[in-house]
């Protein structure tokens, strides 16, 4: 990887992250890998069909085969019969209607898995099917089936400023177009999984990974009708989620047959299970009218976005809101008129994935930037600054913001970077072609406001005189342990060895909101920004109470409190000593949200700008990115290598989004049911080089401190590569991932006389 | 982890007779395996597991290989068992059969090509090593109960499958001028690790003043069974490459190569992808001229 001089060079720093080394050696037990005495295994009996009736279910045959212990129904959820983090709107059990392929109509403990799997063979479940609503535009109207009792329209969205009719009266120039988006899966590496131990004194013990084990412990208690206290979730480490592991999927089933059998029940979907139940990206349908005067300025921008949310609700309205808010990104346009509707069809479900809208919406909206350019005759980027946010201008559904001059930042980045400016080669035969893009984004932290966004965190000093500290949140790969551990460190003084991390258990860790929403390294600053002046003064005064050396002659450092460059007292004897009066600092705080009134406004943003280098094979429409680059602002660098890792996987995962990656389904059924046909890249489809820029530094007034990157590096890459491939073909691609028959097609009307010609 | 097991019973046959025996004494309820690859793949998707499974593996005469001389020339006898990832790892295969590890090195990917074998891939019918035999005109040995005997790759393809235990392939060398093109294509879905959506291969060779004398052309790529288009390569015969000739071309093959499409690829699409690599190839057969 090459840096510039000067820029970037913190991205080089290298340090072993906490979990790093049992990771890359296979030595890591996942919560899947966990094992118990007399454990029982357990299969989900899903949907035949992707809409209809349940008329009956017979269990009687499935219970009857031996090593069979238990079959459970809609009959045996002991409480709420639903789940959803929103509203739960999705039946555990079915009880006499499913809404799509992944929906479960009874779940088997047996002996072992083969067992299990033979049973669910044995339950009868007669169905009445029903007509299959697969197109959400048709699922808009009234003589649709509806799908729930408050119609097919899960949420509404808007956002209004100005007039737009009256301002594309005064455009010179109207770009319309409507964007296609595909329906992208998570494709983490751990597939759904967990087990489920009922212990002796009557509570439930979870191992099953999540995005927020306290919030998956409210959702299992009003499943199981059960004091959340008596139910403890271990929820760490998972092996990916990507958003896709925050809602419930496995815990309501693995719960209920651990109480009915009374046997610790583990459940770990294949593949094919996880396809078929798990969530995904919303696919959306976005038309956008965009209107500029010929001087470059965009007066008008005129927005409706159809969002396919699949059977339940789970984050839909939230992912739309936040669609319907980025749909101007980074742009001061005066006249604004957002629409917005996800609706529920029988398609799969959709809900949260890293990006939450950001990356449909952005396609569009760069999509348009671009169209506007060259229908005015403009460079790209020349019009994108012409009407890029300043630093105190209000965000992008005019409200207010933390002040930024990301946007600027980040365009400026990448406008210098080599790859605009590199030659195009063309291959002897000019069957290659190649061409370069840019695109820019602003993406919002945290849930945004009128939403519960808790934030925490605690520090200790332990019993075994270890720098203890906790949070609520969970390691799915992103470096969360390295992130908390290079904070800390930082702001306490100490060294890594005399730290503690402690995640992922409900017994042991305060709340600290979900891993989600790019809010974990922000959050976990925030916290031990907080925490480190109240522990730092106390753990001095217990030093100084132990040695009788005053406090402003001590100093905190590694191994424990230092007097004139010796060590006086270490923590292990501190924490012997005070052992009667244990020292634990706590805070409790939310996530800064927009005061404006405005469901899900953000408040802190960060910014990307991603350039890519593109080459169109002709003759087979086959799309090769041969170089990437992204020039990210936010804020400072934690932890390096996870920053990159962020970036660069971030930019591979929105590669495959634009290029392979569709969890095709057809009549509600899916038609990529594995790894065979939904086709994510392999290192062979990645760019041997990706360059990553971090711009840290943050404007005066701004004290937030570093914002999380787990989003910010998917979302500018799909828009810079298409227009690198109107660059190279002057195909406009409007529909994801990009058609290569579409592109044959086009070039054979265009470029076949031409091609047919010997020289 | 636990591993699943499968639920057939496995037959460890040391020779060939073993093999065919068993086969018809368990007729439909078995079948051959070999490296199990292909048909891990259709496991994975629901297929059911046959009672039985023979497996070839220890049956050692099918895993020769070697050079002959026959008739003034030289062929590459390649045992049914020979793992793709060997067919990469013999210096002289690269030398002499280069259009076959260019082949076997786009199937699957490097952790598939240790199981799976050559045999196989051809005994599936739809294998990508198939394109590239096609054109070198390569043989199969198949053992009938009694003797192996020699099939043309092309003749058994179009054949109404029977149930045969490939042996060995057969592979002439060709000695080609450097006037000529060889090419191999796969356009897969994505660039490794992927099913074929349309795989390609072809030997053009032209004289010195510039007549095609050598055409040989196959396609296939997704479920489609590869095969020679030989309209094309009857058309090409004794012309010079010329903006008619291409038109041509690219007609007769969009019109000769007759694959199906999927729910990703249209076959119009794989047609005009196949059409358009021949003109590319003829274009750089006009460049040597």
């Amino acid at each position: 990887m090459d840096y510039e001089e000067g820029k970037g060079l913190r991205l080089k720093q290298v340090c072993i992250r906490p979990d790093g080394v049992e990771k890359v050696t296979g030595h890591l037990k996942f919560l899947t890998d966990l094992s118990f005495p007399n454990m029982l295994f357990a299969k989900i009996l899903r949907s035949e069909y992707p809409h209809a009736n349940i008329v009956s279910i017979s269990t009687e045959k499935a219970e009857e085969l031996p090593g069979v212990r238990a079959v459970i129904t809609s009959k045996d959820v002991l409480g709420l019969n639903g789940f959803g983090l929103i509203f739960p709107d999705q039946p555990v059990l079915c009880k006499d209607k499913v809404r799509f392929v992944g929906d479960a109509v009874a779940a088997v403990a047996a002996e072992t898995e083969e067992i299990a799997e033979a049973a669910l063979q044995l339950i009868e479940v007669e169905y009445e099917p029903l007509p299959v609503v697969d197109d959400p535009e048709q699922a808009m109207l009234p003589s649709s089936p509806q799908l729930h009792p408050n119609g097919n329209i899960l949420h509404q969205a808007s956002y209004q400023s100005g007039n737009v009719e009256e301002a594309f009266q005064s455009c010179d120039c109207i770009v319309e177009e409507t964007y296609q988006l595909p329906r992208q899966m998570h494709a983490y590496m751990e597939t759904e999984g967990g087990v489920f131990v009922p212990e002796k004194d009557g509570t439930l013990t979870v191992y099953a990974g999540t995005q927020h084990g306290y919030k998956d412990r409210y959702q299992l208690a009003r499943i199981l009708n059960m004091p959340e206290e008596d139910i403890r979730v271990v929820s760490s480490p998972l092996g990916g989620s990507f958003g896709g592991k925050d809602e419930l999927n496995i815990q309501p089933y693995g719960a209920l047959l651990a109480l009915k059998t009374g046997f610790p029940v583990k459940i770990h979907q294949t593949r094919r299970e996880s396809v078929r139940s798990g969530i995904k990206r919303h696919p959306m349908k976005i038309k956008m009218k965009t209107g500029a005067k010929k001087n470059g300025k965009i007066i008008a921008h005129q927005v409706r976005i159809i969002a396919d949310t699949g059977a339940y609700a789970t984050l839909g309205p939230a992912v739309l809101d936040f669609a319907v808010e980025h749909a101007t990104g980074p742009y001061m346009i005066p006249n604004i008129q957002v629409e917005g509707y996800s609706v529920f069809t029988n398609n799969g479900v959709a809900g949260e994935f890293r990006g939450f809208g950001g990356n449909q919406v952005t396609f569009a909206l760069e999509g348009q930037i671009d169209r506007l350019a060259v229908k005015l005759g403009m460079s790209p980027l020349e019009l994108r600054q012409k009407n890029l946010r300043q630093a105190h201008d209000p965000g992008p559904v005019g409200q207010k913001i933390a002040p930024t001059d990301g946007a600027q930042q980040v365009l400026k980045q990448i406008s210098q970077s080599k790859l605009l400016n590199s030659c195009r080669k063309q291959d002897h035969n000019g069957l290659i072609k190649t061409g370069v893009g840019v695109a820019i984004t602003m993406h919002g932290g945290g849930l945004g406001y009128g939403r519960l966004d808790p934030a925490g965190g605690r520090i200790s000093l332990n019993e075994e005189g270890k720098i203890e500290i906790a949070f609520g949140f969970e390691e799915f790969g992103q470096g969360l342990l390295a992130v908390i551990e290079q904070i800390a460190i930082r702001a306490i003084g100490c060294s890594r060895e005399d730290l503690h991390i402690v995640i992922g258990d409900t017994y042991k860790v305060p709340r600290s909101g979900s891993s989600t929403a790019s809010r974990g390294t922000s959050m976990v600053w925030q916290a031990i920004q907080r925490m480190k002046a109240p522990f730092q003064n106390s753990l001095l005064e217990r030093a100084s109470q132990c040695t009788d050396v005053p406090v402003s002659q001590l100093k905190i450092g590694e191994k424990g409190v230092w007097h004139q460059d010796e060590l006086l007292i270490s923590y292990k004897e501190l924490a012997k000593q005070t052992i009667d009066k244990p020292l634990i600092i706590e805070t409790r705080f939310d996530f800064p949200a927009t005061p404006c009134s405005i469901p899900g406004g953000h408040f802190l943003y960060s910014f990307a700008a991603c350039a890519v280098k593109v080459e169109v094979d002709l003759a087979t429409g086959f799309v090769r990115v041969k170089h990437l680059e992204q020039a990210v602002a936010a804020g400072p660098v934690i932890f390096p290598q996870g920053y990159l890792g962020q970036i660069e996987g971030g930019s591979v995962m929105a590669l495959g989004y634009t290029l392979t990656e569709e969890a095709l389904i057809e009549k509600g059924t899916y038609v990529t049911e594995n790894f065979d046909t939904y086709l994510i890249p392999t290192i062979k489809d990645v760019p041997l080089s990706i360059d990553i820029t971090a711009i840290e530094e943050l404007c005066e007034e701004d004290e937030y401190g570093p914002r999380g990157v787990g989003e910010i590096g998917t979302v500018a890459v799909a828009p810079a590569i298409a227009m690198a491939i109107y660059d190279a073909t002057g195909i406009w691609v409007n529909k994801l991932p990009v058609s290569r028959e579409e592109i044959v097609n086009k070039m054979m009307e265009t470029e076949m006389s031409k091609w047919l010609t010997s020289k | 982890m636990k591993l699943k097991t499968l639920s057939s019973k496995i037959w460890m046959p040391t020779d060939l007779r073993e093999a065919w025996r068993l086969r018809q004494l368990l007729q439909l309820e078995s079948h051959f395996i070999a490296g199990g690859t292909l048909w891990q793949t259709k496991w994975e998707k629901g297929a059911p597991q046959p009672s039985h499974l023979i497996s070839l593996e220890n049956i050692k005469i099918l895993e020769a290989i070697y050079e002959k001389e026959d008739g003034g020339q030289n062929f590459l006898h390649l045992g049914a068992l020979i793992r793709l990832a060997d067919c990469l790892r013999y210096p002289i295969i690269k030398a002499k059969w280069p259009l076959l590890t260019k082949a076997v090195k786009t199937i699957a990917a490097p952790a598939v090509r240790n199981l799976g074998t050559i045999g196989g891939n051809v005994a599936s019918t739809i294998g990508d090593a198939i394109p590239a035999l096609l054109v070198m005109e390569a043989k199969i040995g198949c053992f009938d109960g009694d003797d192996i005997k020699k099939i043309d790759l092309d003749h058994w393809l179009n054949e109404e499958f029977k149930d045969d235990l490939i042996t060995e392939i057969v592979v002439p060398e060709i000695s080609a001028p450097p006037s000529y093109v060889h090419f191999y294509q796969k356009i897969g879905r994505r660039e490794a690790f992927s099913g074929s959506v349309v795989t390609i291969a072809g030997i053009i060779g032209q004289n010195d003043n510039g007549t095609i004398d050598f055409a040989r052309l196959a396609a296939g790529g997704g479920e489609n069974r590869p095969r020679r288009l030989r309209i094309t390569e009857q058309l090409l015969d004794g012309r010079k490459v010329e903006s008619a000739l291409l038109k041509k071309v690219h007609e007769a093959v969009f019109s000769e190569f007759q694959p199906a499409g999927d729910a990703f690829f249209s076959a119009d699409y794989r047609r005009r992808v196949a059409a358009n690599i021949v003109i590319a190839e003829l274009k750089k057969l006009e460049e040597k001229d």
